[in-house]
């Protein structure tokens, strides 16, 4: 490579990284407890799961679980009936202050066998509340989180740049180098790059699969402007129905046009997931990948009839999938634990940048790749 | 510049790469025993990092 050349990436690795570095810093430290949503979330009992029954019980009503709901917050909607596939035996019920807001008002989980209400999360509270909201917007809303999206965006030119870097960095050196007995700027720097080329590729798909997750409003927002609205345009001229039709109906309309499928959640009437005379039912697949894919069901919500059914479009099967790979929810704990790790160690890969950039010497490039031609071929004389 | 021949160099990060690829794929296209090769997989960087960063080898 011509050192011009070598130059050129050696400022795009520089300044991409002395721009997002903090923001990365940030990510990192807030997502370590996040890869544990869920262990904690129970752990302090936000989040609780069904008793074990000694006996074969049966079914509680939907219905009769959604009143339940709404009688608990008589001013507020029900906007989604969530599912689980790991807990069969709960139902979750999520509502807002009006159908369609964007905020949660309660967020209940239901015993699927008595109907029982079984825990009411607390919402906006907690540390946990607090590392998400940091890590997914700052508090910024939209703007926050495209913000940071456009962070991971530098970070892939970062370690892009980076990789480009590796190769004549470790002319001479042998994989995995840490030149110890020199000063402690060198022994920092080969740190950074094994630490970096070694991670590579899983920081690279944890970052670029966070940006894919940053823009999950407007991707959704475009969906819903093209196919929703395409699968509610025969009913766009009538008037909503008077009233909302039976919840378990509809959810087992769904399930009878896609028997082969589970729920995953189901939108209800006048939320922007589903159009203003329809639940949409949110089916998902029964294998570990399939499972991670949706497909919308459309039920007349006052006929209960499936009136429409459509696989969701690449960009939100690419949405959908790039989740899982973002938050490492879907290989079991020790996967998780891995993430932590591997989170940590990327920890370490850009304090080490910082470090390298604070302490960076005012020598020219060429000056200082003159030098570690000159130093490893001294190594090489030495040796034979 | 001379870059030193390119094999020596990349052969290792090409190998983590690769490894890693596997390990971020399996448990996502099922569970049992591709859980097990995501974890073995994804194993190998983390112990690549603790053993060249922490072992006393002279260079």
């Amino acid at each position: 490579m011509r050192i011009s050349t070598l130059r050129i990436w050696y400022q795009i690795h520089k300044w991409t990284s002395v721009i997002c570095t903090a923001f990365m810093l940030l990510l990192c430290i807030t997502g370590l407890p996040l890869i544990f949503h869920h262990e904690i979330d129970h752990a302090l009992g936000y989040s609780v799961d069904p008793p074990a029954l000694s006996s074969a019980a049966g079914r509680a009503d939907v219905d009769a679980i959604i009143a339940d709901a709404e009688a608990r917050r008589p001013g507020d909607a029900v906007q989604f009936l969530v599912a689980d596939p790991h807990q069969p035996n709960a139902w979750y019920v999520r509502m807002g202050e009006t159908i369609s807001n964007s905020d949660v008002s309660a967020f209940y989980t239901y015993d699927a066998r008595s109907g029982q209400l079984l825990g009411d999360y607390p919402l906006n509270q907690g540390f946990m509340a607090v590392m998400l909201r940091l890590h997914v917007d700052m508090y910024a809303g939209l703007a926050g989180t495209l913000f940071l999206g456009a962070m991971g965006m530098l970070l892939a030119a970062s370690l892009i740049s980076g990789v480009v870097l590796y190769g004549p960095y470790m002319g001479k050196l042998a994989f995995g180098s840490v030149r110890r007995q020199r000063s402690q700027r060198i022994r920092w720097l080969d740190l950074h790059n094994l630490l970096g080329i070694v991670t590579l590729v899983w920081f690279l798909v944890v970052g670029l699969t966070g940006v894919i997750n940053t823009l999950s409003i407007p991707i959704f927002g475009h969906w819903q402007s093209t196919q929703l609205a395409e699968m509610t345009a025969t009913h766009r001229d009538h008037p909503p129905p008077a009233q909302r039709g039976s919840a378990a109906a509809a959810v087992a309309a769904a399930q009878r046009a896609e028997p082969d499928m589970q729920l995953s959640f189901m939108a209800f009437p006048g939320n922007p997931f589903a159009g203003q005379h329809h639940y949409m039912a949110f089916m998902q697949g029964t294998t570990a990948l399939t499972a991670q894919v949706l497909k919308p069901v459309m039920v007349d919500a006052a006929s209960a009839e499936v009136t429409a059914s459509r696989n969701m479009p690449w960009y939100v099967t690419a949405l959908l999938l790039s989740q899982p790979l973002h938050f490492g929810d879907y290989g079991g704990l020790p996967l998780k634990i891995l993430w932590a790790l591997l989170t940590v160690i990327t920890i370490a890969v850009l304090g080490s940048g910082l470090y390298l950039w604070l302490k960076r010497r005012e020598t020219p490039i060429e000056e200082r790749l003159q030098k570690l031609r000159l130093q490893t071929a001294g190594v090489e004389a030495v040796r034979q | 510049m001379k870059a030193g021949r390119p094999y020596r160099i990349w052969a290792a990060p090409l190998a983590l790469g690769l490894i890693s690829g596997i390990g971020l794929t399996a448990a996502l296209l099922g569970e049992g025993w591709l859980d097990i090769v995501s974890w073995t997989a994804l194993a190998v960087p983390v112990i690549c990092c603790a053993w060249y960063s922490f072992s006393d080898r002279v260079n």
